[in-house]
């Protein structure tokens, strides 16, 4: 019998045990469609990763107070900046920052928004690019003005107008006036928990005395001189804070140093070891789904004894009945394939409401399809051997 | 062509039942001539099946050879005795062996698909026209009497223009009336000149037949001496 005759005979096979086999494919329906997420979401999360992380340079390195709950009070200040510049030839540059929530209003609009006080250097550290104005100045640090420069989302909530309009308007902080000296371009990127473009940065100084006030404990943005420089930097500085610090060798660190380049990494780990976890469970469910195929072909192989039987008698080949139940098997979980990717496809917009980035991609259908048929191949194969390799005789007087 | 359609020579059928070997056929040597109506007689157990599978290429000999218009069958591979029953054999079975989810024409269609024939529905609708089923060709055997399913049966076992046609107790789970009516259908085949080998062993049906082997404790016990080589026509000279 040739391929097209046999492929349509298992054909009538699956349609005639439609229940049956719509069961049988649940498996490999949820198996595929598990495949099709997981690789939606994985290139998903590996992309926001990239996004996040690319403006980000891989050589700048932060330094900041050690975890709360530390006993011992960080000495952590401004004056660090220059002993870090003092004492790290790693390094090229060093700014302080200072952070907290204050409320911020421009006309009726009043918002808790991230304030950062910061130097000019912050800039070039972070990379900033305007979308009208320009950045805090060094005269703007030492002279305590009271300027701010607006992240690109809160600049639209406090004015809700285009950046052009918005420098050189005025707006409060905590109660006191400032002129808006420049809109930041959008970045995407975040800064611990909050993002640059949801902050309001003002001069160091000025954060000190009128908003922030200077028991806030500063954050150091440094960077380091080039790439290979960033773990001798990060030896150096801390070396240097402790010194400066006067922390004795038994005393733990009362600050902490990290890396953007490890953090990238860290992160991108998450995403690596969440994409892994969920193909392990795409394949453990396929498995599943692919016992299933076998348990319910070996069934059907036993109730069709008789007609394995009659159909060797009647001339079919080891190989035609072989190839009957190897194509109603494949059938099956091909069939459980395509419905298992049109599954797959239907979730991932819904995904998106819960703010789980996907990806729709090529790889994931032809992953999601190559697994089915090699499912139905690998776990077909036993039970169509044993029919294939039923004797005739027995066979045909099986009742 | 030959004149002799089967031949068996010095045929031994062993089953081994655990530790022991059962004996079913002991030297078995009969031939039967083209155009033969052969009823295969015996008690059950005498062997009569066993043989009768031999013949159907379904099972081998332990020792002895067996020649099937002229070819020697005893080293043939799966495919080619696959082959040799689906273009030179037609079974017709006690119990019909018809595909339940088939209708009837899909039944008789289904030796014709393992030769690809693409004009197999119109083969299959001309035959069951013959048996006079020409009215049922898309009712399912679950909707026929037993009589209508075993002429479904014979439709199928002609499908392919077979050599000869083998039957197995054709008639044992039939009604006297249906009986008639496919015994009817046999001596019709017959008289067309098609060979057939009919196993039974109801003496009724059997002496329809224009010869009756007797089988005994896996011998031949009459209807051939076995000495076919003095006297091919023993049977012809009765």
């Amino acid at each position: 019998m040739g391929i097209l005759e046999t492929i349509r005979l298992a054909l009538d096979g699956i349609w005639l045990n439609k229940v049956r086999s719509f069961l049988t494919m649940l498996g490999i329906i949820i198996g595929t469609a598990t495949i099709i997420l997981v690789v939606a979401v994985g290139v998903g999360s590996k992309q926001s990763v990239d996004n996040q992380f690319s403006q980000m340079s891989v050589t700048t390195i932060y330094v900041m107070a050690s975890n709360t709950g530390s006993p011992i009070p960080t000495k952590l200040s401004s004056k660090d900046v220059a002993v870090i510049k003092e004492n790290c030839p790693s390094v090229a540059a060093v700014a302080p920052q200072i952070s907290g929530k204050a409320a911020v209003s421009a006309g009726s609009n009043t918002e808790s928004v991230t304030v950062l006080g910061v130097t000019e250097d912050y800039q070039s550290l972070t990379n900033l690019k305007f979308s009208s104005g320009s950045f805090l100045t060094q005269e703007s640090v030492t002279t305590k003005e009271k300027i701010a420069v607006l992240g690109a989302d809160i600049a639209e909530t406090l004015f809700g107008a285009g950046p052009g309009e918005i420098v050189g308007q005025t707006l409060n902080i905590n109660n006191k006036k400032f002129t808006v000296g420049g809109v930041i371009e959008r970045k995407g990127e975040t800064l611990g928990n909050t993002s640059i473009d949801d902050g309001v940065f003002i001069p160091y100084t000025t954060a000190q005395s009128y908003i922030l006030g200077t028991t806030v404990t500063p954050r150091l943005t440094v960077q380091a001189k080039d790439l290979a420089s960033v773990k001798p930097a990060l030896s150096e500085i801390a070396a240097a804070l402790r010194e400066a610090h006067k922390l004795r060798p038994n005393m733990a660190d009362d600050f902490r140093v990290m890396d953007a380049g490890s953090k990238v990494g860290a992160a991108q780990e998450t995403a690596r070891t969440m994409s892994v976890l969920l193909i392990a469970i795409a394949t453990i469910v396929l498995l599943v789904g692919g016992i299933g195929i076998m348990n319910v072909m070996l069934v059907s192989v036993r109730e069709r004894t008789k007609e394995i039987g009659t159909r060797r008698a009647l001339g079919a080949r080891k190989k035609d009945v072989l190839r009957q139940f190897l194509f109603e098997a494949i059938g099956i979980s091909m069939f459980g394939g395509v419905l298992g990717v049109g599954l797959g496809e239907a979730v991932i917009p819904l995904l998106k409401y819960l703010e789980i980035e996907t990806v729709r991609s090529m790889q994931g259908l032809v992953i999601a399809f190559a697994f089915s048929g090699i499912v139905g191949v690998f776990f077909g194969f036993y039970p169509a051997k044993k029919a294939a390799d039923s004797n005739p005789i027995e066979a045909l007087r099986y009742e | 062509m030959n004149e002799n359609i089967v031949q068996l020579e010095h045929i031994h059928k062993e089953f081994s039942m655990g530790k022991n070997t059962v004996q079913i056929l002991k030297d078995v040597n009969t031939s039967i001539r083209r155009g033969e109506f052969v009823a295969i007689m015996g008690a059950s157990g005498s062997g009569k099946s066993t043989l009768l599978n031999i013949i159907g290429c379904l099972d081998k000999p332990t020792e002895g050879t067996y020649f099937l218009d002229g070819q020697r069958i005893n080293d043939l591979n799966d495919d080619e005795l696959a082959r040799i029953r689906n273009r030179k054999l037609g079974f017709i079975f006690q119990s019909f062996n018809l595909l339940p989810y088939y209708t009837a024409q899909k039944n008789v269609e289904v030796s014709l698909a393992y030769q690809n024939r693409k004009d197999r529905s119109l083969i299959a609708k001309g035959l069951l026209e013959r048996v006079g089923l020409g009215h049922r060709l898309n009712h399912k055997p679950a909707e026929m009497s037993g009589g209508e399913k075993q002429r479904i049966a014979i439709a199928r076992a002609l499908s392919t223009n077979p050599d000869l046609l083998l039957a197995d107790e054709p008639t044992g789970a039939l009604d006297s009336k249906s009986g008639i009516q496919v015994m009817g259908l046999f001596k019709e085949l017959h008289q067309e000149g098609k060979t057939i080998i009919m196993v039974t062993h109801d003496w009724e049906i059997g002496e329809q037949a224009e010869r009756i082997i007797m089988f005994k404790d896996g011998r031949i016990e009459y209807g051939d001496t076995g000495n076919h080589s003095l006297s091919p026509r023993w049977n012809l000279a009765q």
